[in-house]
């Protein structure tokens, strides 16, 4: 049993201290939703294996350390650090809008809006502080504040993280990047950013979430981005988990969508020692889709846990997920896939498929499909399956000249490609196709790079 | 160029080639015949380097050398090329980008500069173009989806990009209609040279009114049990496998 020194006593203790110097600390309604926040974190303490949802990750050890809580100008980074680490974030340009969090906090110096009508693009912390009513409506709406500890740390500290707010009719060219760097702190810590998306009717934009860390860096991400998608409205969405191979990560991405507006969601998992992704989307309205696709890829004895939860809530609505894993060594990946239609909503299609290739003799696999379906009219299926290089491709390949790491690694990246072929736009798809093959290569090999 | 003295192979425990006998010198094409079950594939197989068969006796001499003793991936930039019987799929690996790997690869090991994406495609189009292959299969997964007759084809092409010095060819006819089958002859042919010598394994005699071998050799229970001329190929047409092992002298 894994000791932690993160009761439930430290979070609170660490929260009174804390909670003045938090953003929009006067607002009266975000103070309640702290306090909500935080009663349902001492109610619910932290998740165990004994929860049906986190059966197959025992995240305590994400919580071994003492983390502590970084707070706004407390952080400072070396230039050289900073650039190596924008280095791995894949697919950023200069025509790109950038925005930095540097151990949760925005980094104002490394980053750059470009302007473009309807597009308000700001900080977290700058907007509650300049005007936090204007976030009510959306802050804390759909995500359950209570889902579970983690979402409920994540909303009782948030005080930075990225808002994306794009007007109605407005389509937004280029992509939106947002970097979450951590750096080589004295002590272990905790970031907790919390982003909001919100996509104006028949508007579109790409958003790309990277988390990156220094390799020594010892942390724990806790993240919640809330994206909501009016009437219409597309949203292309990636997200790069590449953290420090001794950090934790756990993320949430909580989507409501109005009708006939669509999501094409991408999940990468490469670093930290331990990770829990959640996606959880809610087709409210008629018409509304959602494409989720996802790929992981680890070695050594790390853990990657996603957990997908799509509500059908409205007739005609459709799903689709992909996630493929990539498992080397004795790592450990574990995929769920939930998907519910509700008694009314008819005419459904959804569909899942989880293949894992195992490359390590130890590495395991777990995939649960989970259906709850209270409707008839519904087309709905699911795929798993889990297997290791096909001998016959090796040889293949190798006849033909290839080295054996080489042939090795093309097959890696064959079978992660399909992921990868939904992204746009092509330049970006691009940049991302190469990242996967460099994270591909290191597999194995300790992660240097 | 290829020297194979009383090769005896077995996968699981059973003996596939037992006593198998044969010299291929430079330049020559040889053809060897043989029944179902009688070897050929394995042979084909094992030449390039595939490890799940056990050599329990015998030796490979290649240029000289034990070639036995080298991974496949060695084998083929050494200049060995097999031409599948059932080329694989590799789904989601665009062809070009893995011909061009393994091209690079073989430059490399002999020491020639690699080749650069422009002067790639230039080579591969006249090469696609002998083989009646269009330039679109190019930029699709390998043997993805292709037709029959296009992955031979396309092993055809590789071979041509490759320039290998020792060829086998493992039933490169089976499942081509008479127009590709003369497509594919006409490719293999334009690559017979003075220092490029090929093993044709094939079941019928039609691919060997395309391409004429220098010498035909017919394969049964794991030996080499009769080899001639050209001429052999027709004897085996007209008479069949069983009356050609039975008027072998013991």
């Amino acid at each position: 049993m894994a000791t932690t020194a993160n009761s439930r006593e430290t979070f609170a203790s660490d929260f009174e201290r804390v909670r003045g110097s938090l953003a929009g600390s006067g607002s009266t309604w975000l103070s309640a939703l702290r306090r909500d926040a935080m009663a349902a974190f001492a109610d619910a303490g932290f998740p165990s294996v004994r929860d049906e949802d986190w059966k197959y990750t025992n995240i305590l050890p994400a919580l071994r350390d003492r983390l502590e809580p970084v707070l706004a100008g407390e952080v400072s980074i070396d230039a050289t650090v900073l650039e190596a680490l924008l280095g791995r974030a894949a697919g950023i340009d200069s025509s790109s809008s950038l925005l930095v969090f540097v151990d949760g906090c925005y980094h104002a110096a490394a980053s750059r809006g470009v302007q473009a009508r309807g597009l308000r693009l700001a900080s977290l912390r700058e907007r509650l502080d300049s005007d936090p009513s204007r976030l009510e409506p959306w802050l804390g709406k759909y995500l359950p504040v209570g889902a579970h500890a983690f979402t409920a740390l994540n909303t009782a500290f948030l005080d930075d993280g990225a808002v994306v707010e794009i007007a109605d009719g407005t389509i937004v060219e280029q992509p939106i990047h947002l970097v979450y760097v951590s750096t080589e702190r004295e002590r272990p810590f905790v970031s907790h950013p919390r982003n909001v998306i919100v996509v104006g009717d028949g508007s579109s934009a790409q958003v790309i979430e990277h988390y990156v860390g220094m390799p020594a860096a010892r942390y724990l991400t806790n993240t919640a981005s809330e994206i909501v998608l009016a009437r219409g409205a597309h949203l292309a969405h990636a997200r790069v988990q590449d953290e420090s191979r001794l950090a934790s990560h756990v993320a949430r991405l909580q989507v409501q969508q109005a009708a006939g507006s669509s999501l094409v969601s991408h999940a990468f998992g490469f670093g930290a020692a331990i990770s829990r992704t959640e996606v959880a989307v809610t087709l409210a309205g008629e018409e509304a889709e959602c494409s989720l696709a996802g790929l992981y890829a680890i070695d050594g004895s790390r853990h990657v846990d996603h957990h997908l939860m799509v509500d059908h809530a409205a007739p005609r609505t459709r799903s689709n997920q992909l996630y493929k894993g990539v498992l080397e060594d004795s790592s450990r990946g574990v995929f769920t896939g939930r998907v519910v239609v509700r008694a009314g909503s008819q005419k459904i299609k959804a569909m899942q498929s989880n293949p894992s290739l195992l490359l390590g003799r130890g590495a395991v696999a777990e995939t649960r499909p989970q259906l709850e379906i209270y409707a008839d009219d519904v087309a709905c299926n699911h795929g798993a399956t889990i297997g290791r290089l096909d001998e016959d491709a090796m040889f293949y390949l190798l006849s033909r000249g290839l080295d054996p790491r080489e042939a090795r690694r093309l097959l890696v990246s064959g079978f992660a490609a399909e992921v990868v072929e939904g992204i746009t736009p092509a330049p970006l798809r691009d940049a991302l196709t190469a990242m996967v093959a460099v994270r591909i290569g290191e597999l194995g090999h300790g992660g240097a790079s | 160029m290829l020297s194979i003295k009383n090769l005896h192979a077995e996968i699981d425990g059973k003996a596939i080639l037992r006593g198998l006998d044969l010299e291929v010198g430079a330049g020559e094409v040889h053809a060897i015949m043989g029944p179902n079950g009688s070897g050929k594939s394995t042979l084909a197989q094992l030449l390039a380097g595939r490890d799940v068969y056990n050599v329990t006796a015998g030796e490979v001499l290649y240029d000289g050398r034990d070639l036995l003793a080298m991974p496949a991936d060695v084998r083929a930039r050494e200049g060995v090329f097999l031409s599948f019987q059932y080329p694989v799929e590799l789904p989601g690996i665009a062809n070009s980008y893995f011909l061009k790997a393994a091209l690079n690869a073989q430059r490399r090991h002999r020491g020639l500069p690699e080749m650069d994406a422009v002067d790639f495609l230039v080579a591969a189009r006249a090469r696609m173009k002998v083989v009646g292959l269009t330039e679109e299969l190019l930029h699709r997964s390998v043997n993805e989806g292709f037709s029959g007759g296009e992955k031979k084809r396309n092993e055809i092409f590789q071979m041509a990009m490759l320039e290998p010095r020792l060829a086998i060819l493992d039933e490169t006819d089976s499942g081509l209609d008479v127009d590709a089958l003369r497509t594919v002859a006409e490719g293999v042919n334009s690559l017979r040279s003075p220092d490029r010598s090929i093993l044709l394994i094939t079941h019928y005699q039609r691919l060997l009114d395309y391409i004429v071998p220098d010498r035909t050799h017919v394969l049964a229970g794991g030996r080499i049990v009769r080899s001639g001329g050209p001429e052999l190929a027709h004897e085996v047409e007209d008479h069949g496998y069983k009356w050609i092992e039975e008027h072998t002298a013991a």
